[in-house]
């Protein structure tokens, strides 16, 4: 602007000389701040007005979070410096001048917002807000350098600052009628955005994953307590204890698997759920290992499992993630035993044993009534009670089946080998356990075995 | 003084400091520093579920993640990094720069933070790569960095991010050491001026508490050893370098016939391998035992597991299982490996090769190496950048013999269908490295009294032929630590400071209590690592802790590649 001769500038409103188009702006700005179109406007028809039409603007403006402080120096072994303190105080500087901007640019969107539902004279009105350059005021545009011509580079005035600018150094803010403004302009205006953003996205995503580290944090508060009891004998408090770990684990897992589920709106949102359903998967492997050596309650004859050496750490070094396999809930080892401590709780609450029962007398004679071999009805029955189940589980998951049928053959049919190999060595187990009486045991390999026939069916179903 | 540790415990602070969902945003250098000591199930267990690049500007935006960005502070990162706070992707930044910061950039950077979305910023001096505990490098390659501007002197490029990443070492170790140079190297010296210079201006960062200022740098000049690098090698991990390639701990497998699809590509990495870290040293012959014994290993876990009958059983599975998972990974990793060694060394008659060259590089003969070279030069199933290796070898031992046929293998190369190109490699590492610009009497040839030495040693007979050398840095290093020779080394490796303290070497006692860390301009080797690595064992009793560095790691092809660049005649 230096170079040019301006025309002496003077307010459209109360005809005060500014000297510079900035200046008689802000003039606009200070002096006639509540001025409008139709006087006299109250200021909370104002602020009616322009949330209607800024709403976008206006939802929750964030709260910046404090800066964490303070030079943490040497509490390990390599030096680190912290610049934090410095860039505050820097930026504080840096945002204060922008945040005056912004608020400036606020305003005068909103009143030009106002101007537009005046109806006629569109430009006055405009102009009363803010001042216009005069049309022979540059030469060439500020932002491009390019000189204007009377076809090819147009003249524009910025209807935020005032200023001249080409027409390529504009866009068009939908507000009103729309209001042209230039590239600076609009760089204000994409930051008071950004500021006043609603609340980050992905909800569902952030419920899950509260679950998810609300789970890891009760298994890590109980595991060290646990592995402790793993080999002694008071095997009535670790069994409770590892009914309330077999619980976190259970939400851990469920809440990693509703992740994995959610729909991802980009490639990236697809990465992020597999990459933390990933993270829960060798979370479990490793920590579920000690619950295995602790029959699931506190039992009358159990002579003390000796223990295995190396279980009494939950530190088991990392293991190399897993790929997740949708088609397969219960996948290789671990989730056996997985599996097998879940369901025995789910079990005797829901009734399932072939025997069937309810009420608390029921379950507690059930878990020492075990059919050795079905009987023809026992064997009806219990086909009729794992048709219920498989919708059951499938009800659990609507998305389910949907899966499975996009899932490959050859991969279907490996998990059915594994499942059918993991049958007939449950099958053993629990013949095993009941020629050793060992109740327990046979009660909850029962149960597991009932999951692997829902898991059996449901694929055998989607062949 | 573990350099992989080092880098771990800023990568372990960036991650658990910052709680929750998080990415982690690298650039082009720090990826591979990461990747090289950290493992995916690593950062998975610390909630950092995506690492992507900060030039990459077409990442999505998710606003619910934390971002913490690791970036080294140079021009091209520090943009991407603006224009990423210009536009932030992601809810709150933590920002940690690999080095030191130039002041104005704080405030550059705090304009461009009109969202205030950066919640810190710090200094996280992890800029170097850490392949072993006692091994670093600065990662200069010719192509970004090319190390000469002209003759024996520095690139200006490759100074600076040579002295960047020794002091960011120096920071990540706390050591804020005693410089010694090589006298006769003007690399050495002014790496170690620059570094110096650095370091009493940032008094602030090398005065911290508990820093160390008894410690040692020696700067060391590649040229004082150039026969190292030339060298076939025949440990695990020098052979992977040397034979099929390490790129910051990526092995790519693809090009092997008849290889499977999940070991195309490979990672080596001596936390999460213990195999690798057992047998990265053994040589090729132990080796093949110690593999066999992995697979034997194996299988008996693997019939174990197919008898599963009881319950006890299962519990022993499942308790073994990670254990077993990994070994399963490893048994074909390894086993793929080393099947390739085996194949490349049979297919280029590397035994025959090596047998040559480590009785050039060790032994004064020259009438029987002369004739063993003639023959193998004429030997067509010998490549043509193994005879080349030998004739290197063989000029820099007999380039002062006065009836030495150097001449003559040039011309028996060339007519032997070697490039004019290759053949001009022998005067590329004489101008180089030759007797003239050496300091040491690196063959021990020149004077009466050291081929007296050398032939005492030859009598001392050797366990094995194809290992017969050690390298000219470690036998210095042992010397010093020992007090051996305290005068002839004080001589060759003056301190910077001629009025350091301690002044002197050479104290009859040895060295105690005494961290060392060798820096070679020019590159390093993995023969040294390994000798290294020994002498950390040998030394421990004296509580003598070494590690060596170079601006890389160099194998035969790479080191004669960067030579030929600047010394070609």
């Amino acid at each position: 602007m230096g170079t040019f001769e301006t025309p002496p500038l003077s307010c459209p409103i109360c005809g005060v000389q500014a000297g510079t188009l900035q200046l008689l702006n802000m003039h606009l700005d200070e002096m006639h701040l509540s001025d409008s179109p139709r006087r006299p406007a109250q200021q909370d028809d104002l602020d009616d007005v322009a949330d209607a039409i800024l709403g976008f603007f206006r939802s929750k403006p964030r709260a910046p979070e404090p800066v964490a402080r303070g030079r943490r120096v040497v509490d390990g072994p390599g030096v680190v410096r912290s610049l934090t303190a410095g860039f505050a105080s820097q930026r504080r500087a840096a945002v204060s001048a922008a945040r005056l901007e912004d608020n400036r640019v606020e305003r005068r969107i909103e009143r030009l917002a106002l101007a537009h539902r005046g109806g006629s004279e569109l430009q006055e009105a405009e102009q009363r807000v803010v001042a216009w350059e005069a049309d022979d005021a540059r030469e060439s545009c500020p932002l491009c350098e390019r000189r204007f011509g009377r076809l090819t580079v147009r003249r524009h005035h910025c209807r935020i600052c005032g200023r001249l600018v080409c027409g390529s150094c504009t866009e068009v803010l939908s507000v009103g009628q729309g209001l042209r403004m230039c590239g600076d302009c609009g760089r204000t205006v994409a930051r008071i955005r950004t500021r006043h953003e609603s609340a980050p996205g992905g909800g569902a995503l952030l419920a899950h994953y509260e679950a998810i580290r609300a789970g890891m944090a009760e298994a890590d508060g109980l595991l060290p307590a646990f592995n402790k009891m793993v080999g002694g004998r008071d095997l009535g408090r670790a069994a409770a204890l590892r009914r309330r770990l077999t619980r976190a684990f259970g939400d851990i897992d469920r809440a990693s698997k509703a992740v994995a589920a959610l729909p991802g709106a980009s490639p990236t949102d697809a990465r992020l759920h597999a990459a933390i359903r990933r993270a829960v998967v060798t979370y479990l492997q490793t920590h579920m290992f000690t619950l295995s050596v602790v029959p699931s309650r506190a039992p009358a004859s159990l002579p003390a499992t000796p223990l295995p050496p190396r279980s009494a750490s939950g530190e088991l070094p990392a293991v190399d993630p897993v790929p997740v396999s949708a088609s397969t809930t219960t996948s290789v080892p671990p989730p056996v035993s997985e599996s097998t401590t879940a369901t025995s709780m789910s079990t005797t609450a829901t009734g399932v044993s072939p025997t069937g029962g309810g009420g608390g007398l029921a379950a507690s004679l059930l878990s020492y009534v075990i059919p050795s071999r079905p009987t023809a009805t026992g064997k009806e029955q219990a086909a009729l009670l794992l048709d219920d189940l498989v919708e059951r589980a499938l009800s659990a998951d609507p998305q389910r089946q949907a899966r499975l049928a996009e899932t490959p053959l050859e991969e279907k049919l490996a998990s059915l080998q594994v499942l059918r190999d993991q049958r007939q060595r449950v099958l053993g187990f629990i013949s095993e356990a009941q020629r050793e009486r060992r109740l327990e045991d046979a009660i909850s390999l029962q149960a597991s075995l009932s999951d692997l026939d829902v898991e059996l069916s449901i694929i055998e179903r989607n062949l | 003084m573990d350099a992989v540790k080092a880098i771990q415990y800023y990568t372990n602070r960036m991650v658990t400091d910052v709680s929750g969902m998080k990415v982690l945003l690298l650039d082009r250098e720090t990826t591979p520093m990461i990747s090289l000591v950290s493992t995916q199930s690593y950062l998975l267990a610390k909630e950092t579920y995506l690492v992507d690049r900060i030039e990459n500007s077409g990442r999505d935006a998710m606003r619910h993640l934390k971002c913490i960005c690791f970036v080294r502070p140079t021009d091209a990162s520090l943009q991407a990094l603006l224009d990423e706070l210009r536009s932030p992707k992601y809810g709150d930044y933590y920002i940690y720069f690999s080095n030191i910061l130039k002041k104005s950039m704080i405030e550059v950077l705090a304009e461009n933070d009109e969202s205030e979305v950066v919640r810190e910023i710090q200094e996280f001096y992890a800029d170097f790569y850490a392949p072993t505990p006692c091994l670093f490098h600065i990662g200069l390659t010719p192509s970004v960095h090319p190390l000469f501007a002209e003759g024996h002197s520095w690139n200006p490029g490759a100074l600076g991010r040579t002295v960047q990443g020794l002091c960011a070492l120096l920071l990540s170790l706390k050591k804020r050491p005693n410089i010694r140079y090589e006298r006769n190297s003007a690399m050495a010296l002014k790496l170690g001026q620059e570094l110096e210079y650095l370091m009493s201006h940032e008094a602030g960062l090398f005065g911290t508490k508990g820093v160390d200022s008894h410690a040692q740098l020696f700067i060391v000049d590649r040229k004082n050893d150039p026969v190292t690098p030339l060298l076939t090698q025949w440990t695990y991990h020098a052979l992977l370098y040397e034979l099929i390639g390490i790129n910051n701990g990526r092995i790519d497998l693809s090009h092997v016939p008849g290889i499977r699809a999940e070991v195309k590509e490979v990672m080596l990495s001596q936390d999460q391998d213990t195999f690798f870290k057992q047998s990265q040293h053994l040589n090729f012959g132990d080796l093949g035992a110690s593999i066999k014994k992995l697979v034997e290993l194996y299988q008996t876990n693997t019939k174990s597991h197919h008898q599963i009958e009881s319950i006890a059983d299962m519990k022993r599975f499942v308790e073994a299982y990670p254990e077993f998972r990994k070994l399963s990974g490893n048994v074909t990793k390894h086993v793929t490996l080393v099947g390739e060694l085996s194949r490349l060394v049979a297919e280029r008659h590397l035994l025959a090769v090596s047998e040559l060259e480590q009785s050039l590089a060790c032994n004064e003969q020259h009438n029987s190496d002369l004739k063993a070279l003639r023959a193998l030069i004429s030997d067509a199933k010998i490549t043509a950048e193994n005879k080349v290796r030998c004739a290197i070898l063989y000029a820099l031992r007999y380039e002062r013999a006065q009836s030495n046929a150097i001449a003559e293998l040039k011309q028996l190369l060339t007519s032997n269908g070697v490039d004019a190109d290759q053949v001009a490699s022998i005067d590329v590492v004489l101008r180089y490295a030759g007797a003239g610009e050496r300091q040491s009497d690196l063959f021990q040839n020149e004077n009466l009294f050291s081929r007296g030495r050398s032939i005492f040693k030859g009598l001392q007979g050797v366990e094995n032929v194809y290992t017969q050398h050690t390298p000219a840095l470690a036998e210095m290093v042992e010397q010093i630590v020992r007090g051996k020779q305290g005068l002839h080394w004080q001589e060759r490796l003056p301190n910077l400071d001629p009025k350091a303290r301690p002044p002197l070497l050479g104290n009859e006692n040895g060295m105690h209590n005494q961290d060392i860390i060798v820096f070679v301009v020019g590159g390093v080797t993995m023969e040294e690592e390994m000798a290294v690595a020994k002498l950390n064992e040998k030394l421990a009793s004296q509580n003598v802790r070494l590690m060596i560095g170079g601006t890389s790691i160099q194998t035969s092809s790479s080191f004669l590649a960067e030579l030929s660049t600047t010394f070609f005649p």
